[in-house]
């Protein structure tokens, strides 16, 4: 498979500051690559750095074939970025927001106006075209600023954030619309803290915390990583005191976590923990209102990878 | 190509604004109501100063806001993103704040020669002077902008220190032959000094160099400016980068 993206010991200092350190990994042609880690991780950084926004200390990052140091304005061509923030010009109109995008990007005269249309269509902002983008609500800003990352019809779209405080509308939205860019043949390189729009949207995940590299596979494979972490969750309708403790010390259960009026018992079998929490509950004089026993998460591995 | 289309874009989300345009109004007129009011001074004598003022604050003042604005709402980054030489990104900048200068600087001219009658002796000369003094202040505020911050007052604050003392030493409330010969020598380090002279010899009130000369020095400074405002800014960008990090 063609490789679009390949880092190969990329590094970035602040300063003293170390915030990504010596990363390797690659993207492959008409992948969803999801970059996953907790804030401050290095994930901004590495999309600053593969988009030319700022130069690494070390390392090499080839962009379509392009050196993003050495070819930056070529490697530029072949990409589209949608930063963390929808940075539109509010004072332009959502036409000449997209239209700006197209003559900054170089795309001539004929082909933006009809590119301008025919994407704006695509994301429902053609009847607002003449509305000053400030006026727009966040998520169609965040709809506008992909349009405009889209204007000289990139092979690679580095996508930051995507969904970062919007409300679940726009959220699924924006999701559907990067499945159908990438149905079409772009290349989505996709940064998130976000565990279940890295599971649902990603065909490979790299994990990344304190600017390295935790993992980087399939998102059912790093599921595989945290196999021992099934837990059950159970409620039940009377809380005596020192529940759970009790829960604790019951066996096969490794740890217990309290998520509202649920307790949830991490186990490495959890058919053991089910018939001792029925013997429990007997035992006490409570009723099980709910009881649920699930796999792994991709949190759970992010958790682990990442000590979190 | 693009350094024209971020000066129309500038153009629109900047200087097209109710705030600039009133500025652009009410900072030559009052300008000019202060300069005439209450001095005995022939119109031809206070146009020159008036003028070359007003373009050098008109075409150095909203370059250094919009830059730092850019870098704290990102659309900066979208420039830099783009498949563009980072000096086409300050060309784009330079044109916008020149052309801003010029239209300004035409206000006093308008109003003091169609108006008030003022005799032009040297249209020549007056073009060279808002055409290139335009250019070479926009540079400067340009340049200035480059300052590694978020905060557009910041740098607002740095150029005054700058700009102020210019119209002390450039002959612009006292011309340069009449004042002491140490202040003359510093006034050469001034670009506004050019362009004041050039506004001088335009409305026919003597400067102390020639055309040429006036055109010259502004012609170094606009191609000084920009290459050390190239130069700072792209040496300055990851110290922006460093201090986002950090904050």
């Amino acid at each position: 498979m063609a490789r679009v993206i390949e880092v190969k010991e990329l590094t970035k200092y602040y300063g003293s500051l170390l915030a990504v350190d010596h990363i390797t990994f690659h993207v492959n042609r008409g992948e969803i690559f999801g970059f996953l880690g907790p804030n401050g991780a290095g994930k901004t950084t590495t999309v600053r750095m593969l988009t030319g926004l700022t130069t690494p200390t070390s390392g090499t990052a080839i962009v379509v074939g392009h050196d993003v140091v050495r070819e930056p304005r070529a490697a530029k061509r072949k990409i589209g970025l949608l930063p963390e923030a929808s940075n539109v010009y509010t004072e332009l109109s959502v036409w000449d927001n997209v239209m700006f995008s197209g003559e900054i990007h170089g795309v001539p005269g004929r082909e933006r106006q009809r590119r301008a249309k025919e994407l704006l269509e695509m994301f429902g902002l053609y009847n607002r075209r003449r509305q000053k983008a400030g006026k727009l609500s966040k998520g169609l800003k965040r709809r506008l600023s992909i349009a405009m990352a889209l204007i000289h019809e990139p092979e690679v779209l580095f996508l930051d954030e995507p969904t970062s405080g919007l409300d679940v509308q726009s959220t699924r939205l924006v999701r559907q619309i990067i499945r159908r860019l990438n149905r079409s043949g772009t290349t989505i390189f996709l940064t998130t803290h976000n565990m279940e729009e890295a599971n649902t949207l990603c065909h490979r995940i790299a994990v990344i915390n304190r600017g390295k590299l935790a993992a980087v596979d399939t998102p059912e494979r790093l599921k595989a990583v945290a196999e021992r972490t099934h837990s059950v969750v159970v409620s039940f309708s009377t809380r005596p005191r020192g529940l759970k403790e009790k829960l604790g010390k019951l066996p096969a259960v490794e740890s217990v976590l309290e998520e509202g009026d649920k307790f949830r018992l991490y186990t490495r079998d959890p058919p053991v923990v089910l018939e001792s929490l029925l013997e429990l509950a007997r035992a006490e004089g409570m009723k099980i209102i709910s009881l649920n026993t699930l796999g792994p998460t991709l949190e759970d591995v992010f958790i682990r990878l990442t000590g979190g | 190509m693009a350094a024209w289309a971020i000066a129309k874009k500038d153009f629109k989300c900047y200087y097209a604004r109710p705030g600039s345009i009133m500025f652009g109004i009410m900072f030559p007129l009052f300008m000019f109501l202060s300069f005439i009011v209450g001095r005995n001074l022939p119109l031809e004598e206070a146009l020159p100063g008036l003028t070359s003022m007003v373009v050098m604050f008109s075409a150095s003042s909203i370059g250094p806001f919009s830059i730092p604005l850019e870098r704290r709402l990102k659309t900066f980054d979208r420039l830099l993103a783009a498949p563009i030489s980072f000096y086409a990104i300050l060309a784009g900048k330079v044109m916008a704040g020149a052309l801003y200068g010029l239209a300004i600087g035409l206000v006093p001219v308008t109003v003091g020669t169609l108006i008030l009658g003022a005799r032009l002796a040297d249209p020549t000369a007056l073009t060279i002077s808002l055409i290139v003094s335009s250019a070479c202040f926009a540079a400067m505020g340009v340049m200035f902008a480059s300052f590694p911050t978020e905060n557009p007052g910041n740098v607002t604050i740095a150029m005054n220190f700058i700009r102020l003392p210019m119209l002390f030493i450039s002959g612009v409330f006292i011309p340069l032959n009449r004042i002491p010969a140490t202040i003359r020598l510093a006034a050469l380090i001034s670009p506004l000094t050019y362009a004041n002279d050039l506004a001088r010899i335009a409305y026919g009130v003597g400067g102390i160099m020639n055309i040429a000369l006036d055109a010259l020095g502004l012609i170094v400074f606009t191609i000084a400016f920009s290459i050390l405002g190239s130069i700072l800014h792209y040496k300055l960008r990851e110290g922006i980068e460093t201090s986002r990090r950090r904050s």
